[in-house]
């Protein structure tokens, strides 16, 4: 008893020396404003609750349709769309705001419209502003109210947009590339795929090692785990944003609640839980319904646009054949740094052990004097201030984060989680690295947009060839 | 703030289209979770293949009856590709694959490369596929109000929509109903208190999971059909938040029981509904706008659900004894 004890005051003051590395090396860190990449071109779009429309018909002067003219939107999130045969364009929008429609401007003339630019602003949830048509037939930016025909009844549900923010950036521009010019630097596009990849899978598996020794420790799926990770990437901005600070103590801070949480709710909810013998699919049940409480919240509190924690843009230079930038590397390396902490912590420290004991066997653990409370404790504090600090991380990467960044990847982190074998704490790396290499891989081969569900394929396959996950135990399961 | 309006708006959710396919989504899970203690975290996917199925077909100018046939033929088929893998496996896993499915579904669904299938994220625009449904409406043209509602008779959200939804939610409660006090009823229950007894019994537990795996599918697949009849397909209205919905929904009403999930639809939108629209009439817009009070109403949801697990994990009508949380 005593000396866990001992070492777990020796482990905080790990924690607390951790803590300072990452700061020190965030201070280096300069990051990027959010270059939303949500909106995209349609042929029809339909308002809902969580995308709103910018479209129109483009005619000139006389009614008649001008087809093949490319409108760029700006403002909130980006895109470019062409006017089909009959002049029709559409922008499918995910962030309230304002947005400008642009086409050049010797088009404009050619067809005599008063004006090639035009804003309007979008609100989603707002029946006559979820949808704007765009006109330029007016010199001043003008907008009128379309009809709104899909905005179906407000019961509809608000939530699960996905893909949207969880992606990177460089993959994404890598995408747009067309033919002729994707096949001459299909090489580099490769690399630069990997080393997205990686940086993903790193961030991924810094929140899934937590979510794992979590699972480990108390066999618990949680399904807020996500929103730990929107969480830490929200507080950041609200250090950075709202309070002023500089990066480093706003991280601190992110984390510092991150793992605050972790204590609270395990206070609070998972341990009387324990004590009274509930299920752990009960359980499972009731982070479900945390996880919803939590995200509303922080979209009550934020709203459900992207925020970005840092405004700078960091100057991109070339490492071989990869494109990158400082915070992004920067990134990484911290991720890296605490992983290999969190496994040195595993294998080489007296707590450490008593945790994989308890992911072992917890009522053998406890017969051998193992404070079974006091490691679950101490797992769900490292887990939440981890899932913090990943979701920093990738608000800095990603240039932004959203309330429900954490849940879009909540799904890959499970993937990665199964793939590694539940509840083995490397194991999850090693999946999560997979994964994220996948994810950002296959969208060589497939639509950029379905490159999750790929991830998630992984997971499908994996339970049908080995449920036990690559690192797991052969036992029997079910 | 005007009161008749609330309470209309408030009571006009008790017999609304998207309560019934809520009511008809949370049987299907109450088949998996409630009869057979399967955790189907991805209902919603059954719904949104349900609703493809349909739409699908539909705006390719299949008939009524063909529609509804490639719905429910794509269910089966869904729920023999997710259970053959997992359905000897641990309840872990088969929600994390239900869960993985689904959304692989809505992933694929609204990615611009299906977008001349699918719709892309846009989807499938009501004119497209509510017509022939529309057309085979019995009752006039014109609206009828009747009580406190006024709805159109035959277009868009209607009377005669709601006439079929509740007609087909009767129609499921009665299966139900044989179903669990039938023979086949009591092997399921028997696999949801304790597998390997039954296995012992000479019962072939696997076939009998995937049938409660199918059936509660097609209930999931008629569910998204009613859901998306009086909006547009949209692959992101019906995500994971729709299964979580449902799942709030069965565990209100108490699983395992035959009016629970129609008890737990009813009760929760009525209860939303009501809270909502005073939160809107009561709290100035300066203080809280009309997006904040949705979100408010999705906390609710979410602390309800996690109340009701802890302190009253068999619902309203449920019997404790009879829960399917297996420890």
């Amino acid at each position: 008893m005593t000396a866990v004890h001992i070492s777990i005051r020796r482990h905080r003051l790990g924690l607390l020396l951790f803590t300072t590395v990452f700061a020190l090396l965030m201070a280096l860190s300069i990051a990027t404003p959010g270059r939303a990449l949500a909106a995209e071109a349609v042929p029809t779009c339909n308002p809902t609750a969580t995308n709103g429309c910018v479209n129109g018909i483009l005619q000139d002067a006389d009614k008649k349709p001008i087809a093949n003219v490319t409108l760029k939107l700006s403002g909130k999130e980006e895109a470019t769309a062409t006017t089909d045969a009959e002049g029709k364009w559409a922008f499918s929008v995910t962030a309230d705001g304002e947005y400008t429609v642009t086409m050049d401007e010797s088009v404009a003339k050619e067809h005599g419209l008063k004006a090639a630019t035009a804003t309007v602003e979008i609100e989603k949830n707002s029946f006559d502003k979820a949808r704007q048509v765009v006109r330029f037939d007016k010199p001043v930016a003008a907008s009128a109210n379309g009809s709104g025909s899909g905005a179906a009844g407000s019961d509809s549900t608000a939530g699960t947009q996905s893909g949207s923010s969880g992606s990177s950036g460089s993959s994404d521009a890598a995408q747009t590339t067309n033919g002729s010019a994707a096949t001459a630097n299909i090489g580099k596009r490769v690399w630069q795929q990997l080393f997205s990849g990686i940086i993903f899978g790193l961030m991924l598996g810094l929140m899934s090692v937590g979510m794992n020794l979590v699972y480990g420790t108390t066999g618990l799926s949680s399904f807020s785990h996500g929103e730990q990770v929107s969480l830490g990437g929200l507080m950041a901005y609200v250090g950075t944003q709202v309070l002023h600070w500089p990066l480093i103590p706003a991280a601190i801070f992110a984390v510092a609640i991150g793992a605050l949480t972790g204590w609270i709710q395990n206070e609070l909810v998972w341990a009387p839980l324990r004590r009274k013998r509930v299920g752990t699919m009960q359980q499972m049940i009731v982070t479900i319904g945390l996880s919803m409480a939590l995200q509303y919240l922080f979209q009550f509190f934020f709203g459900g646009d992207i925020k970005g924690i840092t405004k700078s843009v960091p100057a991109s230079f070339v490492i071989g054949p990869v494109t990158t930038d400082a915070p992004t590397l920067i990134s990484a390396a911290i991720a890296i740094i605490v992983i290999v902490g969190v496994t040195l912590f595993l294998y080489r420290t007296r707590l450490g052990r008593a945790t994989r004991a308890v992911s072992d066997n917890a009522a053998l653990a406890s017969a051998s004097g193992i404070n079974v409370e006091q490691v679950v404790r101490i797992v769900w504090i490292l887990s939440c201030g981890m899932a913090a600090l990943s979701g920093v991380l990738l608000g800095i990467y990603l240039n932004g984060i959203s309330w429900n960044t954490g849940a879009t990847l909540l799904l890959l982190m499970f993937a990665a989680v199964t793939l590694g074998g539940l509840g083995t704490a490397n194991g999850a790396l090693v999946g999560s690295l997979i994964i994220g290499i996948v994810a950002d891989m296959s969208s060589l081969v497939i639509p950029n947009d379905m490159r999750y569900a790929s991830a998630l394929a992984i997971l499908i396959i994996v339970l049908l060839v080995r449920p036990q996950g690559l690192f797991g135990k052969q036992q029997r399961v079910g | 703030m005007d009161f008749l309006t609330i309470i209309s708006n408030t009571l006009g959710e008790l017999i609304a289209p998207t309560t019934a396919a809520y009511v008809l989504a949370a049987i299907g899970l109450n088949i998996h979770f409630g009869m057979t203690g399967l955790m189907n975290m991805g209902q919603a996917g059954f719904m949104l293949l349900g609703a493809y199925g349909f739409a699908i077909t539909q705006s390719m100018g299949a008939n009524l009856f063909a529609s509804v046939c490639a719905a429910v033929a794509l269910a089966v088929i869904y729920a023999l590709l997710l259970g053959i893998p997992t359905l000897k496996l641990g309840p872990d896993y088969l929600a994390m694959v239900t869960l993985a499915a689904a959304e692989i579904i809505r992933i694929i669904g609204r990615s611009t490369a299906m977008t001349k299938i699918t719709g892309g994220s846009a989807g499938i625009s009501p004119q497209d596929f509510t017509t022939q449904f529309e057309g085979t409406s019995p009752l006039p043209n014109g609206s009828t109000t009747f009580l406190l509602w006024t709805y159109n008779n035959n277009i868009a959200n209607s009377w005669w929509l709601r006439l079929v939804a509740w007609v087909l939610v009767a129609i499921a409660a009665l299966l139900c109903w044989r179903w669990f006090h039938s023979p086949w009823g009591r092997v399921l229950k028997g696999i949801r208190e304790d597998e390997n007894a039954i296995r012992s019994l000479g019962k072939n537990v696997t076939t009998y999971k995937m049938q409660a795996l199918i059936l509660g599918g097609i209930f999931g697949a008629f569910g998204g059909i009613i859901f998306v009849l009086p909006r547009s397909v949209q692959p992101d209205s019906l995500g994971r938040a729709v299964t979580f919905y449902t799942w709030t929904i069965l565990l209100l009403g108490g699983a395992a029981t035959i009016f629970g999930p129609i008890l737990g639809s009813c009760l929760l939108w009525v209860l939303l509904t009501f809270v909502k629209e005073v939160m809107r009439g009561a709290i100035p817009d300066t203080l809280i706008s009309s997006n904040q009070v949705e979100s408010l109403g999705w906390v609710i949801v979410g602390v309800a659900l996690m109340c009701l697990v802890i302190f009253r994990p068999q619902g309203l009508l449920g019997d404790r004894k009879e829960l399917a949380f297996n420890a």
